[in-house]
């Protein structure tokens, strides 16, 4: 377990850390920020805020996740391929994500220089992975319970939720490593809402640390997501402190990414719960000992 | 006692805070500049010296069965200087009275070697590392052991009457002398002033805190003039009032370099001169790290 090493772009990572991954959406209609980056100068521009704050990874995505107006693979690289190629070249040591389930826009990325495909429909697309590997990039592999792609969970039963996470998100990562994504770049995500009702989403999180026991890094996307605006009774735009809390508890459970809309809060409490593990020394210390 | 009173070539004084020493320290300094401070004026001060006598408190509020915090951030101090030289170590109790910081104080760089009722001393060698000829720094090594090997190397605490301390060069940027040209005794004593300067100190305010502080630096600046008597005037029970952890060891100081009533005549008193003095209070803690060197 701490032997755990992990790579994304250039850089190695271990078991001890929790990394940021900002969400800028090249979206009009993503639930949380509603296109407030849809403009591209407001998408550079919450760009360089989130590296400012401190963000590790950046994760563009050019489709909302929830149902809606289709957007084609090419409507899709318009929104995404020139971005990831003007940001890489503002940002060159930045590690940039992106979030799409299809291999044609994976590639059109990688080419522009992303270091992430963020497979969040869970292998929609066997090639993706194929094109991680093409690329040497890494993957992050999520669990949706076999859902098509931009559907809502309607009436799904587990016999047991994590045991359905473990078993699909052990058999992507295997294959994306049979087809040559080296070990140490795969990611696994049990993808909290997707597939899932909010039951589900709760028990993934207070079973966190089993995902976390595998030794593959894993990412969490909990950000006002609803299983937190439910389980609080509150709507999107009053979350954060439920995410904040579920973020906490996460990283105590050793998740190491954390892909969230608010940057600086997360940054702290995931700070916070490096210093309390004592994987992180405090800041400045001197109560007590002047 | 032989009469003899060894040469105090070098005094350093430092604080004896525990945010110095590393297992406390978090991923900034909190007293930025302070360590390097430190080190700097210990390095100085022990460049020419083949011996060290720390002289520390005992601590205030013992909890633990660890060495004492004076102690453990003078090693500290001075296994950063990246030298190497033989270290006794002088523990004066924190409260212990000024008789007895006189009387540890003619002991500490004489020749007498038993311990002394107001305090403890151990011995243990410090050396630069990579050097394979001399033993690492090991606190507790066997006190028989570093005798013998200082006794080889000649008489560290010779006598004052024939002994000519050898402080060629620069103390702050010359360069480190080699051991065989080292031969002074340094003097490391780890002492703060008051901790209750500020409404924010750990102690709280208290407005006399201010006056005793000032009566301290003022003794170490004008340690040429003979100042360092007047270390000896601090009152231990004003001083326990304002948490003043360095009152008993400076009073150590002050009898090791000759000042107060004398039984035996050991000949003229030594000049010391200020060579660096810092004087800070970040925590509402007096921190003074100060250099004094006899005036041959």
């Amino acid at each position: 377990m701490s032997a755990l090493t992990f790579r994304l772009g250039s850089r190695e990572f271990d078991a001890r850390s929790r990394l940021v991954m900002a969400i800028v959406n090249r979206t009009p209609d993503s639930f949380y920020d509603k296109g407030a980056t849809w403009r591209q100068e407001a998408a550079f521009d919450r760009v360089r805020e989130v590296v400012a704050q401190g963000a590790d990874i950046v994760d563009i995505g050019g489709i909302k996740a929830a149902p809606g107006v289709e957007i084609g693979a090419d409507e899709e690289k318009g929104r995404v391929v020139d971005f990831v190629a003007a940001m890489r070249e503002e940002h060159p040591d930045l590690l940039i994500s992106v979030d799409t389930w299809r291999a044609s826009v994976g590639r059109a990325v990688l080419e522009a220089g992303a270091d992430i495909l963020n497979d969040a429909w869970g292998g929609a697309d066997p090639e993706l992975v194929e094109v991680a590997a093409e690329f040497d990039a890494a993957v992050v592999c999520t669990h949706t319970g076999g859902v098509t792609p931009r559907t809502r969970p309607h009436r799904i039963e587990y016999d047991d939720v994590m045991a359905s996470i473990v078993e699909s998100l052990v058999a992507q990562a295997d294959r994306a490593v049979s087809v040559g994504v080296p070990r140490e770049r795969v990611v696994i995500d049990p993808a909290h809402d997707f597939g899932k009702n909010t039951w589900h989403s709760l028990e993934a999180t207070r079973r966190l640390d089993e995902l976390v026991a595998l030794g593959w890094p894993v990412l969490v996307s909990l950000s006002n997501k609803d299983f937190v605006g439910e389980s609080l009774d509150l709507p999107v735009g009053e979350r954060l402190t439920g995410t904040l809390a579920a973020t906490a508890i996460s990283a105590w459970h050793g998740a190491h990414i954390y892909r969230v809309h608010e940057v600086v809060e997360t940054r702290q409490v995931l700070d916070m719960v490096s210093v309390i593990a004592g994987d992180l020394p405090p800041a400045r210390v001197a109560r007590g000992l002047a | 006692m032989s009469g003899a009173v060894a040469p105090v070539s070098d005094v350093v004084v430092v604080p004896g805070a525990p945010l110095l020493l590393p297992e406390y320290q978090g991923r900034a300094a909190a007293a930025p500049g302070l360590l390097e401070s430190c080190v700097e004026a210990v390095r100085a001060a022990v460049e020419h010296a083949s011996h060290v006598v720390v002289v520390h408190a005992t601590d205030r509020e013992p909890r633990s069965t660890r060495p004492a915090i004076g102690l453990r951030v003078a090693d500290h101090l001075l296994a950063a200087t990246h030298l190497g030289f033989t270290v006794d170590h002088v523990s004066v109790a924190w409260d212990a009275s000024v008789e007895e910081c006189l009387e540890l104080g003619r002991v500490t760089v004489g020749a007498v070697r038993e311990p002394t009722p107001a305090g403890s001393r151990s011995e243990s060698v410090f050396a630069p590392p990579g050097d394979a000829k001399t033993p690492p720094f090991a606190a507790g090594d066997d006190a028989s052991s570093v005798a013998a090997q200082r006794d080889a190397k000649g008489s560290v605490f010779a006598s004052a009457g024939g002994a000519k301390t050898p402080l060629g060069g620069t103390p702050h940027r010359g360069r480190p002398a080699s051991t065989s040209e080292r031969a002074g005794t340094t003097l490391l004593v780890v002492a703060d002033g008051s901790a209750r300067r500020t409404e924010k100190a750990p102690g709280h305010l208290d407005p006399r805190a201010a006056g005793v502080d000032d009566a301290i630096v003022d003794a170490l600046r004008s340690a040429h003039m003979g100042g360092l008597d007047r270390l000896l005037d601090l009152d231990p029970a004003l001083c326990a009032d304002l948490l003043v952890s360095g009152r008993a060891p400076l009073q150590v100081l002050a009898s090791a370099v000759g000042a107060g009533p004398r039984t035996d005549a050991e000949g003229a008193r030594t000049a010391y001169r200020l060579e660096r003095l810092d004087v800070s209070d970040p925590f509402g803690v007096l921190y003074v790290v100060a250099h004094l060197m006899a005036a041959v």
